[in-house]
């Protein structure tokens, strides 16, 4: 496979000095070959290896499915989030088994009670009910699209601000080195070594103490996340900076005189934003595990409202969820499962598609 | 070389210190403290306000946050954590008793896993693109996508309701057997280890196996492996003897990475499985808020990780020769 790529380079380079040696020539040949040639521009020829691999349309397909499912879906939706199906013709049944002894011989006799539901608890699927209902009686596929909201929207905000710190600190001590190097890097040890669950839980507990309500709670944990998630960012960031900082183009941006802030934004962040960009859609989906973790161990959004992770949780505090109903905390696992993979996905192809060398 | 580790030792106690503050001040910054929720949650209580302050000012709890470190760190500096509130025992007591049943766990499942994962990347790299590297990516990919409380629950449902072959209660006994021998016992406990055992290895196979699968594909392009495929050496000497050797060297060193999973458990799977490991211990202990044992399991945390990246630079020296201090 290799060798036959190697061959086709080379044969598209001779074919090239042979254009070259006739451009000099004959000049009006040249702008035909120009025109017939269709130039792409980086960024094309980038989506355009993005699109060719398999596994990176899967995955655009997975993730943009599921925002449609969680944003669009609950428009089409009879239920609400939050709110039990009160509306129900089925029928709790209650057997109660009697033994009668009479001139010796035993009679079993069964006494079966039938009373109407006042919720439609942990219901089958059905036409009116497509995934069943959970044990509040709550629609299981209503729920799933809210909680895919908070999932895909907090995964992205908390993405974008561990994208800004690690970013602006990165940037500064990859650039500017020195005691902001040794500062900002040292705050990047000390963050590393936290261990992440525990302090989360910690972080869990000291934010219900400080009364903030329940609803916003998960924009709460979702800062600390960031804070616990941007080392990353910064370490890849300072890394990149620093090696791109001794090459020739930032040499000659120095010798042109450009301003500090210039040979920044204009010449290192540019050439920093591949392994950004794939870095981060990769990070998409470890949000999301995290976040569903918090929510399974529940700290994220609280009970009446939906999460992925706190939907999983029904298994812990009711064992007959686990065995008999799959269909309750199934969806939810399949959801985050589709989303991490997707992000996954998108964030190989993105990276092969950045850099063909790198195609392992 | 000398002058190399006593720089990372003196760093590596900075971090340590710089973790203990923020965790400490975390911890206190807790609304309930031990105290309240031991006594005065409970209905039956009949402890007077007065009691009640005694009882704070005896756990420690009415000091401010820098009195409280400076005691906290004192001690410390001695390896004295401590006495857990929850667990009526010295912290580094219930840390050690524990602590053991994590290892057990994890270590089974990296004996498991390690190989197999190294095994299966290579295999995967020889034939790249083929049928099978498409197979292992795709597993590995579900298994890194995978959030461990859904598929130990999926785990459970499947072999211990499902098919039976696992005691469906939380623990490490099966509540049927009464008066076992010690092999029976023994055999009880192992048995209560699968389902766990095979969670992590599942979960934790796919990132190795990739690491694996694109060390090998690095190494392949090596211009030794062409020199060794032009001499004429079969193809499982090539790469059993003389690629392997070099993919090996960044998974050597990633095992003393490890280093803090293996003796800190996990929070998540314990707590799943109920295996009484270090990790329930800290989750129940976190839930409760026992300072002294969370401040002395996240030092030992924070401590093993340090550890883990020294040894790991350590080792990456050992193993590649070409590796030369430049610091």
């Amino acid at each position: 496979m290799n060798e036959t790529e190697k061959l086709e380079n080379e044969n598209i380079s001779s074919a090239e000095e042979t254009v070259n040696e006739t451009a000099g020539t004959e000049a009006v040949e040249e702008v035909s070959i120009a025109d017939s040639v269709r130039a792409l521009s980086p960024t094309r020829l980038v989506i355009k290896r993005f699109f060719r691999s398999k596994l990176s349309i899967i995955g655009l397909i997975m993730i943009i499915g599921l925002f449609l499912f969680s944003f669009i879906g609950p428009i089409f939706s009879p239920y609400q989030e939050g709110v039990a199906d009160y509306s129900t013709d089925r029928m709790n049944v209650v057997t109660t088994k009697m033994e009668y002894v009479v001139d010796g011989e035993t009679y079993v006799c069964y006494k079966v009670e039938k009373t109407p539901m006042a919720v439609d608890r942990k219901a089958p699927v059905s036409w009116e009910h497509w995934l069943g209902t959970d044990g509040d009686g709550m629609d299981v596929l209503t729920q799933t699209m809210y909680g895919g909201r908070i999932s895909l929207t907090i995964s992205f905000i908390v993405v974008i601000l561990e994208m800004l710190i690690g970013v602006i600190l990165g940037g500064l001590a990859g650039y500017f080195g020195g005691w902001v190097d040794t500062l900002i890097m040292r705050i990047v040890d000390i963050f590393s070594c936290l261990p992440d669950l525990p302090i989360m839980l910690i972080i869990g507990a000291v934010l219900d103490g400080m009364k903030i309500p329940a609803r916003d709670r998960i924009y709460y944990m979702m800062v600390f996340i960031t804070l616990l998630g941007w080392i990353g960012v910064a370490r890849l960031v300072r890394g990149q900076i620093l090696s791109l900082r001794e090459q020739e183009f930032m040499v000659s941006a120095t010798a042109r005189g450009l301003s500090t802030k210039r040979k920044i934004f204009r010449h290192l962040i540019p050439n920093v934003m591949p392994h950004l960009i794939v870095t981060m859609t990769l990070g998409l989906g470890g949000v999301i595990l995290m976040e569903s973790t918090l929510s399974y161990l529940n700290l994220g959004v609280p009970k009446p409202y939906a999460a992925w992770g706190s939907m999983i949780s029904a298994v812990d505090k009711d064992s007959s969820i686990l065995q008999y109903y799959f269909n309750v905390w199934g969806p939810p696992g399949i959801c985050i499962v589709l989303a991490v993979l997707g992000f996954n996905f998108i964030g190989d192809g993105l990276r092969d598609a950045f850099d063909p060398k790198s195609r392992k | 070389m000398l002058k190399y580790i006593i720089k990372r030792i003196l760093l590596s106690l900075l971090i340590i210190f710089g973790v203990s503050v923020l965790i400490y001040t975390l911890l206190r910054c807790m609304p309930a403290d031990y105290v309240e929720t031991k006594f005065t949650l409970n209905p039956n209580t009949e402890l007077t306000p007065e009691r009640i302050a005694q009882m704070k000012e005896l756990y420690g709890l009415n000091d401010s946050i820098i009195v409280g470190y400076w005691k906290w760190f004192v001690k410390a500096i001695r390896f004295d954590f401590g006495y857990s509130f929850k667990y009526n025992q010295p912290v580094t007591k219930v840390i050690k008793d524990n602590m053991w049943m994590s290892f057990t766990l994890t270590l089974l499942s990296l004996v498991i896993y390690y190989p197999l994962a190294i095994f299966l990347g290579i295999k995967a790299a020889v034939k790249q693109y083929g049928a099978f590297d498409y197979a292992t990516t795709v597993f590995t990919m579900l298994g890194i996508s995978l959030p461990s409380f859904f598929f130990s629950a999926i785990l459970i449902k499947v072999f211990a309701y499902d098919f039976g072959w696992f005691d469906t209660s939380l623990g490490m006994k099966t509540p049927s057997l009464i008066n076992p021998t010690p092999w029976e016992a023994f055999w009880d406990k192992a048995w209560h280890l699968v389902l766990p055992i095979m969670t992590i290895v599942i979960l934790s196979l796919g990132g190795l196996m990739r690491r694996s699968r694109t060390n090998m594909l690095e190494v392949l392009n090596a211009d030794y492996i062409r020199t060794a495929r032009a001499k004429g050496l079969s193809e499982n000497a090539v790469i059993y003897k003389h690629a392997f050797k070099n993919t090996m060297i960044p998974l050597v060193t990633m095992l003393a990475g490890l280093l803090p999973g293996l003796f800190g458990g996990s929070m998540i799977i314990e707590q799943v499985f109920g295996l009484e490991g270090i990790g329930q211990k800290a989750y129940a202990a976190l839930n409760e808020g026992d300072i002294p044992f969370v401040m002395g399991y996240n030092m030992f945390l924070a401590i093993l990780t340090v550890l883990g990246i020294f040894l790991a630079d350590i080792m990456y020296m050992v193993v590649d020769p070409r590796v030369k201090i430049t610091k």
